[in-house]
């Protein structure tokens, strides 16, 4: 009996283990295909990032969580990439001057842009986890139905 | 579908907390992505939709900066081959076999540097600006369908096109060929340059016509002009007798461009003249249009910068003959002065036909295929602007909608119509109405102060109104071989007529004014009326009617005169010897001269002239005006019998200037922040404040001061006692002596620098200012032969910073000795990307007094390759 209570403590630390390893891969993953998103021209899909890495969690906060850490990070290195590598930068400067009046704070629309991808990634996230919860539900009545019949 | 929302429903009633909870998130956060996404993905206003200018993967994060450097492009358009090297500053080198393979490839390298230029400039030519800009511009796209420039341009091209002169067949054939290079970057680009994406739109191909609109661009930008009105108010306001004094020929101190016939005016007459008359006879007809006219054009936020221009669009040419040379060749120098914009107006490119002797380095036009100024293996030439007066304008009768009077007859309108794309609305109808002399430009007589004359209505006759053939002009310049060529292809530019200098390398000098010029018929004129063109016309009645055009022939010109150099900077055409001076020129549209009596000085006196020579001499910054009106500013402070400290300074400042009109000067700052007062204490009360809208020239001031010490105009109308020359000369010091000392914060004249009051800001073509370029301090004034120009010192009570916006467009040095000697600049960079390190680097040296070389000597690709090298395009005949 001790033997096998200590079996499913062994079974039930593996199993955390193996979950917190499982959501770290999400959470990669998700960082890997937002930047890959981030060179392709429709920003719009970077939400397909957001909601694989929130599929990876069954908590909303979490989902959302490491959509915003991802999603987020990869679009600031995006943008770290384009300002070393290129001169953007220049035009980033410009354009701040005609959008807020000032070339001094190209800082702030950059904080803008990654913040906004951040939101983005929590929100997707969301979608992310909340469909997986709702799918695993729908898949855990099923199979209670299943076994109940 | 009901059943399945059923199903789901009824799920969701049987789900737990946890699995209501998501469902909420889920839809809260479905709803906020698709808030998000469509809120980023639409525009807002002006700006274009955020995300998509934003964000990473497109946008301002995949605009190139750069050109690739190298690029491979085949085209089933091309014979044969072309390799295209941009130097080290971008500017193509263009080698081919055939001139149609080379001018693709020079339409394409022109979309990759300046696609945003080349639309804005036929969108604002052809009246297209409200589709990209939307309904703030309808109203400037009216005014200029108005001007006819889409509908002669239109008729020019379909000229062309009908035409059997195997040239103009040629012509269309090379634009066709160009405009296929410009649309093939068009068609293969996947990311359009910055403006393109901030004002969200893709322009659409290029066509043939396009290319043809800018001689009416230019012609608009050196010829339109509001002056026949202007000159009947300031008539009006001081009588026939003082505006021929102040306003008229003889003009003083001008040197005229063609030598040949006699110099001296008689300036003398102009101490003759009755200044007292103020009574002129005008009919109030004429001067209350004019009133009401410029009332309107005022307000016209484009139109205003052709009223009352009081500094004629300049520029300077000259050549020194092999006498004058050190290499026995001539030397031949340029310089437009043109408004600065970012990019600015000129591009430059080197052609090359291999193996054949067919080389050209120009200044082109960025849409145009064909070199505005340059030189190939044989000839040079430059340009500046003649300010002949091709424009009249005239009023009439409105009988009806539909019918006006003319010469006594009712007489039916033509009408033109147009729908103008508008941005977010529907196309506007536009009709324009039109007499026998041109359109009715309906809202310039709003009649609010004059209801009198409500059934006036107005229109213009203007040489841009015509077919024209200056492509065939330019196209044979490039292709010229000697004098007789160039002469024959200066038949063919008509409009806007220019000063064209030239030199071949056979030791050839010459200069000749072209264009077409109108004969106005003047019989009819009310008495006072200065006619040929001047003043406005009652065009019912008939008055200044065209008759013909001065033939080329009748034109002055000159070729290798004893004096061994020729030069124009926009001064009379020619002496008193000739006669019909008055019939190409409007004496208040004739530059005032300074420039062009520096430019003789420093080649009169000038021998065994260099290269290095000429470049000084594009940089000169001596002003003339203060060399001949400071020492008597001098001598009335000298006079002075108590000075203050203050003035003492000043005076030894003065006392040591050598009227250079540098940055670091304090003097050049108190003479010319005195000067505008001194204009302005001799001539407000006798001139402005009865309604003439525009100040006599400077050069009249100076003749005054030299001549005429006690001259009635230096007396002031306000006081009782009777001013002279030196009690205004005193007033005016003492006016910018407290100015300075206001605007500065000290007495400390050192302190008084001219770059701190002279300053140079160039605008992006948008006008947005993160885009453009200063402000940076800056020698000289509009009137030095480096000009800088189109600001004001004074403003209300005291001194203003007001940046110059206006100067040299270009500067070209070509020796006819060895043409690889041949060095250029022009004050922007080659690549109108503003990120690219090209954007502003030929500013930056233009700024510095530096000049870039042609490589002009390199005339095979294989020779070019040696050199530094941004990039290369190989252009392949074939598809792919």
């Amino acid at each position: 009996m001790a033997e096998t209570m200590e079996l499913k403590s062994t079974v039930k630390i593996d199993e955390e283990k193996l979950t917190r390893i499982i959501h770290f891969l999400g959470a990669i993953l998700c960082y890997l295909i937002a930047v890959a998103l981030t060179f392709n021209p429709y920003w719009q899909l970077t939400i397909i990032a957001g909601i694989l890495g929130g599929a990876f969690f069954l908590q909303l906060r979490k989902g959302a969580l490491v959509g915003t850490i991802a999603v987020g990070l990869a679009w600031g290195t995006f943008l770290l990439i384009k300002l070393t590598k290129t001169n953007v930068g220049t035009l980033l400067t410009q354009m701040t001057g005609i959008l807020l009046g000032n070339e001094q704070l190209s800082w702030l629309i950059i904080l803008v842009i990654i913040l906004v991808g951040a939101l983005l990634g929590a929100v997707s996230g969301v979608i992310g986890s909340g469909m997986r919860l709702l799918f695993q539900n729908f898949l855990e009545k099923r199979q209670k139905s299943q076994q109940h019949e | 579908m009901v059943d399945v929302i059923t199903e789901i429903s009824q799920e969701i009633a049987y789900f737990g907390k946890k699995q209501k909870k998501a469902v909420v998130g889920l839809c809260i956060a479905l709803f906020s992505t698709a808030t998000l996404i469509t809120f980023l993905s639409i525009p807002l206003g002006f700006f274009p939709p955020l995300g998509d200018f934003l964000f990473p993967g497109r946008g301002l994060w995949n605009i190139n900066e750069e050109v690739p450097p190298t690029e491979v492009i085949h085209n089933d358009k091309l014979t044969s081959d072309v390799t295209v090297f941009r130097d080290e500053w971008g500017i193509p080198h263009i080698f081919g076999e055939t001139e149609r393979d080379i001018l693709f490839a020079l339409g394409y390298v022109q979309a990759q540097d300046r696609l945003f230029q080349m639309d804005l400039a036929r969108r604002a030519t052809l009246g297209q600006l409200a589709e990209i800009l939307g309904e703030d511009l309808l109203e400037r796209d009216e005014y200029t369908l108005n001007k006819l420039m889409d509908y002669w341009t239109e008729q020019t091209y379909q000229a062309m096109l009908q035409s059997n002169n195997p040239i103009d067949q040629e012509i269309l054939t090379l634009l066709e060929s160009f405009s296929a290079g410009i649309n093939y970057y068009l068609d293969t680009t996947k990311v359009l340059p910055l403006e393109f994406q901030f004002l969200n739109y893709r322009p659409s191909n290029w066509q043939p016509k396009d290319t043809l609109a800018f001689i009416k661009y230019m012609s608009e930008m050196l010829t339109w002009s509001y002056s026949d009105f202007t000159n009947i108010l300031i008539k009006n306001a001081i009588g026939s007798a003082a505006f021929q004094e102040l306003f008229g020929y003889p003009l003083p101190y001008q040197i005229p461009i063609v030598p040949d016939f006699g110099s001296d005016f008689n300036t003398s007459l102009k101490k003759s003249l009755n200044t007292g008359d103020i009574t002129a006879n005008l009919q109030s007809v004429y001067s209350h249009l004019s009133a009401d006219v410029l009332k309107v054009i005022v307000k016209n936020p484009h139109e205003q910068q052709f009223l009352g221009k009081e500094e004629v669009q300049g520029s300077n040419n000259w050549v020194a003959s092999g006498n004058k040379t050190a290499t026995g060749k001539p030397i031949l120098c340029n310089d437009m002065h043109l408004g600065f914009d970012l990019p600015g107006i000129w591009y430059e490119a080197h052609l090359i036909k291999e193996g054949s002797d067919w080389n050209i380095y120009g200044f082109f036009l960025a849409g145009v295929p064909f070199p505005i100024v340059g030189h190939n293996n044989y000839v040079a030439w430059g340009y500046t602007n003649t300010a002949f007066d091709v424009i009249d304008w005239y009023f009439y009768d409105r009988i009806n909608e539909t019918h006006y009077l003319y010469k006594g007859k009712p007489t039916k309108f033509g009408e033109i119509s147009y729908q103008i794309a508008v941005r977010g609305q529907k196309a506007v109808s536009f009709t324009i109405k039109t007499t026998v002399h041109g359109p009715v430009f309906e809202g310039l007589v709003s009649a609010s102060d004059f209801p009198e004359y409500e059934d006036k209505i107005i229109a213009c006759q203007w040489m841009g109104q015509k077919v024209t053939n200056e492509a065939r002009a330019i196209y044979l310049f490039s292709r010229a071989k000697n004098r007789q060529d160039f002469n024959h292809a200066s038949e063919f530019f008509a409009t806007p007529a220019q000063n064209m200098i030239y030199a071949d390398i056979y030791g050839n000098i010459g200069i000749r004014p072209t264009g077409q010029v109108p004969i106005r018929n003047d019989t009819g004129i009310p008495a006072w009326h200065s006619g040929n063109g001047t003043m406005l016309y009652n065009g019912s009645a008939g008055q200044g009617e065209w008759i013909g055009f001065l033939p080329f022939e009748a034109l002055p010109h000159s070729e290798n005169p004893a004096q061994g150099y020729l030069c124009s900077a926009n001064q009379i055409v020619a002496g008193p010897a000739y006669t019909k001076n008055y019939t190409l020129q409007n004496p208040t549209t004739i530059s005032n001269g300074y420039r062009a009596r520096r430019i003789n000085a420093l080649l009169a006196s000038g021998e065994n002239l260099t290269i290095k020579d000429m470049q000084g001499f594009l940089l000169d910054v001596y002003s003339v005006k203060a060399a001949n009106v400071a020492p008597y500013l001098i001598a009335a402070l000298e006079a002075v019998p108590t000075k203050t400290a203050l003035q003492t300074a000043v005076l030894a400042e003065l006392n040591k200037w050598d009227y250079q009109m540098l940055t670091t000067s304090s003097a050049a700052t108190i003479f010319n922040v005195w000067f505008e007062r001194f204009r302005y204490q001799t001539f407000q009360d006798d001139v402005i404040n009865l309604g003439g809208p525009r100040f006599p020239p400077n050069t009249i001031l100076e003749w005054l001061v030299k001549n005429n010490a006690s001259s009635h105009w230096f007396d002031k109308n306000t006081t009782p006692q009777v001013e002279t020359r030196d009690d205004i000369i005193l007033l005016a010091l003492t006016d910018t002596l407290e100015a300075l000392v206001d605007y500065f914060g000290t007495e400390d004249i050192s302190a008084w620098k001219w770059g701190k009051l002279h300053q140079l800001k160039i605008d992006h073509l948008t006008g947005l200012s993160p885009l453009g370029f200063g402000p940076i301090e800056v020698n000289g004034t509009g009137e030095t032969v480096s000009p800088f120009s189109g600001y004001r010192l004074w403003k209300g009570d005291g001194i203003r910073l007001d940046y110059s916006d206006h100067g040299s467009s270009e500067r070209m040095i070509i020796d006819l000795g060895n043409m690889n000697n041949s060095l250029s600049i022009i004050p922007s960079g080659e690549r109108g990307l503003t990120n690219s390190k090209h954007y502003t680097d030929l500013l930056e040296m233009y700024l510095k007094g530096e000049y870039h070389e042609q490589f002009f000597g390199y005339t095979t690709a294989n020779s070019f390759a040696q050199l530094p090298i941004e990039s290369i395009i190989y252009f392949k005949a074939g598809g792919n």
